[in-house]
């Protein structure tokens, strides 16, 4: 059930209405509960087990470490929990992954295999939910925060349907004193919610789908020969499909919790009005990015052990964060060039040039233009089918006279002039952290910007393709 | 809600709503019908529809069967019998036969509409990515999505892709004009009523006609022996419906004027589908064979005019039990 069907519309209607109907605060959160399971189940009811059960696990592997004091017993529990969500992520997410990587390297030692097709079935959201269970016992076990009394809130804290399937990744911390404080519905902000909900919406629906994701199609087609002008076309489109799809969902989710009286934390601030690589991965799938730095920079060392380490580790990070998004070498490359972009832009700014100090606007839309063409440059091996592939239009980014006709101009005039809107208001309006200035807005600013983005979305009926970061 | 969001969602569903009433009624001054816009969804609905049932009736084939058997009344012909449309337009049917004899709830009668042309193996996979559709995304969720869809889409016409505002938009700096007028009209069934009484009939024919010389300029036939080699595979899919109760049935339907000469020139009745029958386990009808079938007037060449869809149901209908294909 995506937030995009009219499955979801039925769905949250009577899920709202359930929810705002019953007294009692607990009865509501095991509504909350069940209704998330419900949610999951539209998809695989088969998953739903799998996610009672590690949920089940991980809470109770928290309350053991709590009881002990005894360090060796709470990094043995700490262990398994870790092995058990890593395993259970390694097994549906990777174990093609590894066994092709297997076949394809015993092949380079002279050894043949037939690769094997393990048929497994991937389930909605796992690289969420597992890193928001990681998450937790972590940090149980650093002693950061409390364990969970309840484990009718640490369900909810894994399962919420706004946030199950594609985030933003939440943190127990953050969560669990909402889970505390029943709602009531004066504080709910209903209206600025559903306006979220519909914006985000309007962005998945209308630019992703049918602006951006048809241009990218025809660039990235099996098969097709891309010049100069297309593969860059094709390869900014992606970065605009990628942020419309992924920022469109978190929104959506950001509102339907706020709906039920739930803050999330943002996923993305305009990254696009970024001046280089670093400051865009904080203002990127946020959630992740934190993550990563939190769970894996900073316990590898970070830059406490120098700064050539400290590099090391980067590239480390990202070669995971490239991981994470997709059991395929091409994911792995375009999180190594993340991190290679990043450790260069170091190395600029301490030697060269430190461009993050330029105060100039216009110079700093210029290196925001820059920065965007980089992470496009990069965002060619997270939409390639093969390394093949995105080498080939890698290529042609980089030959100025190779030319082909894959895109109808008219597509490609919609798609350059909304795609320059898009990365022209995040130059602009970047500064507009959160939403909360929409609070301050009258009503009349208001009244247009729904209406703008509820007609987007009324007059954008097209075929309904699957959020991209589903598949993570 | 707080009172100054509730003055802006009421204002901005107000605009939304004169916006869409505004929208429809354009569009239907300017002529476009109500249809419901087919799509794997769609499908897989119809699918559902023949699993685990020996009185289930699968309408395979394309467009010819898409567009020229009402699935409603030939239930009702057939006694109740759950009667699913599969056929897929422009796209041979010889895959969905596949799918069928791999999927053991299947134990109906399949009616592929086929030529000889479309049995060719070139043409096996064309409708496999439904197939695929239906096992590894169709769910319960997509099945209220597309029900609710439907409900809309057999209310409004502004609810079908053709009319979303970017791709007006790329057609109007394109300088395409407003998107074609369609002239097939599809039903929740998927049955589509095609109107022959359009008034560029004859560019639609001589469009078809030339589409069909320009494939036999580019495609040129597969020869009889190998023709016949390959389709012993798909024996092995008939026989693997019929061994667990199914039956098969392979219809060659009504084609006329340039359509059939050139079917037979390239693919000489004889050597291939004749040929074909004589070693197969299905039952094979050619329409030629049955009067009832050849009354019918093909204004392109190839298909009926939806006003003719019930009779040639009905003549289907007759066929079947004729044959003894159904009780």
């Amino acid at each position: 059930m995506t937030f995009d069907s009219l499955t979801f519309v039925v769905f949250l209607a009577a899920i709202f209405g359930g929810y705002w109907a019953v007294r009692s605060w607990t009865a509501r959160k095991v509504f909350l509960l069940a209704a998330s399971y419900l949610f999951y189940a539209a998809w695989n009811p088969f998953f739903v087990l799998l996610i009672i059960a590690t949920t089940g696990f991980d809470w109770l592997a928290s309350h053991w470490m709590n009881r002990t004091q005894r360090e060796p017993y709470r990094r043995v529990i700490l262990a398994s929990s870790i092995a058990i969500n890593l395993g259970s992520l390694g097994f549906f997410k990777y174990a093609q992954f590894f066994s092709d990587t297997a076949v394809d390297l015993l092949h380079v030692f002279g050894i043949s295999f037939e690769p094997v097709s393990l048929g497994i079935l991937l389930p909605v959201g796992i690289s969420f939910y597992t890193f928001e269970s990681l998450s937790y016992v972590i940090d149980v076990y650093r002693r950061k925060i409390d364990v969970s009394k309840s484990l009718l809130d640490y369900g909810l804290y894994v399962t919420f349907f706004p946030h199950l399937v594609a985030g933003p990744i939440l943190r127990y911390g953050d969560f669990s004193p909402q889970c505390a404080q029943p709602k009531s519905w004066p504080s709910a902000e209903v209206g600025k919610g559903l306006a979220l909900f519909v914006y985000g919406l309007a962005l998945k629906v209308c630019l992703a789908d049918l602006v951006f994701a048809p241009v990218v199609d025809r660039v990235f087609a099996a098969g097709v020969y891309t010049g100069f002008g297309e593969s860059w076309l094709g390869a900014a489109s992606f970065s605009l499909q990628a942020y419309c799809d992924f920022a469109g969902y978190s929104l959506c989710a950001i509102g339907v919790a706020l709906m039920f009286g739930f803050r999330f934390p943002m996923n993305f601030e305009s990254p696009f009005g970024s001046v280089g690589m670093a400051e865009l991965w904080t203002r990127w799938h946020m959630s992740l990015a934190s993550w990563i730095r939190d769970y894996v920079f900073l316990p590898l060392g970070g830059y406490r052990r120098g700064r050539l380490r400290g590099e090391a580790n980067l590239l480390v990070a990202f070669l995971l964060v490239g991981l994470w998004h997709g059991a395929a070498w091409t994911f792995v490359i375009w999180g190594g060039l993340q991190g290679v972009f990043i450790c260069a832009e170091h190395l600029v700014k301490r030697y060269v040039w430190d461009f993050g100090k330029v105060g100039n606007r216009f110079g700093r839309a210029a290196l925001a233009v820059a920065t965007f063409a980089m992470f496009s440059i990069a965002a060619v091996f997270f939409r390639a089918h093969s390394l093949g592939q995105g080498g080939s239009i890698l290529a042609a980014m980089f030959a100025p006279g190779a030319r082909s006709a894959l895109v109808p101009a008219s597509e490609a005039i919609v798609a350059i002039a909304l795609g320059a809107g898009v990365v022209g208001s995040h130059i602009l309006f970047g500064h507009l952290r959160r939403w909360d200035w929409l609070d301050r807005w009258p009503v009349a600013p208001r009244a247009i910007s729904i209406a703008l983005a509820l007609a987007a979305v009324i007059f954008s009926p097209g075929f309904n393709p699957a959020f991209i970061y589903f598949q993570f | 809600m707080n009172r100054q969001w509730l003055h802006a969602w009421i204002a901005a569903l107000l605009v939304c709503a004169l916006l869409a009433v505004g929208y429809e009624w354009l569009l239907r001054q300017r002529g476009y019908l109500i249809t419901v816009q087919d799509d794997a969804d769609l499908w897989s609905m119809q699918l559902d529809r023949v699993r685990n049932s020996s009185r289930a009736v699968a309408l395979l084939g394309a467009s010819r069967i898409a567009f020229g058997v009402d699935p409603a009344l030939l239930s009702q012909q057939l006694g109740g019998r759950p009667v699913a449309m599969l056929a897929i337009n422009g796209r041979y049917p010889l895959g969905a036969l596949r799918a069928l004899a791999d999927d053991d709830s299947f134990i109906g009668l399949a009616i592929v509409g086929v030529d000889a042309r479309g049995m060719q193996r070139r043409h096996w996979d064309m409708q496999q990515s439904y197939f695929d559709h239906y096992r590894h995304r169709w769910t319960i969720s997509r099945w209220v999505h597309r029900k609710l869809l439907t409900a809309l889409q057999e209310h409004l016409v502004f609810v079908r892709s053709a009319f979303a505002i970017t791709n007006i938009i790329e057609r109007w700096i394109a300088g395409k004009g407003p998107p074609m007028n369609d002239y097939v009209v599809v039903r929740a069934d998927r049955v589509g009523f095609i109107d022959y009484h359009h008034p560029d009939l004859p560019a639609i024919r001589a469009s078809r006609v030339a589409d069909l010389v320009r494939y036999y300029r580019e495609e040129p036939p597969t020869d009889a022996a190998t023709w016949l080699r390959d389709l012993d595979t798909v024996s092995t899919w008939v026989e693997k419906i019929q061994n667990r109760g199914g039956r098969v049935v392979f219809f060659r339907e009504p084609a006329a004027d340039e359509s059939l000469a050139l079917d037979e020139a390239h693919f000489p009745r004889d050597r291939y589908w004749d040929a074909y029958a004589r070693r197969s386990p299905a039952t094979m009808i050619d329409f030629r064979d049955v009067p009832a079938m050849t009354q019918f007037v093909l204004p392109d060449t190839s298909h009926i005019d939806g006003t003719d869809v019930p009779r040639f149901t009905i003549a289907l209908a007759n066929l079947l039990k004729s044959r003894k294909l159904v009780d």
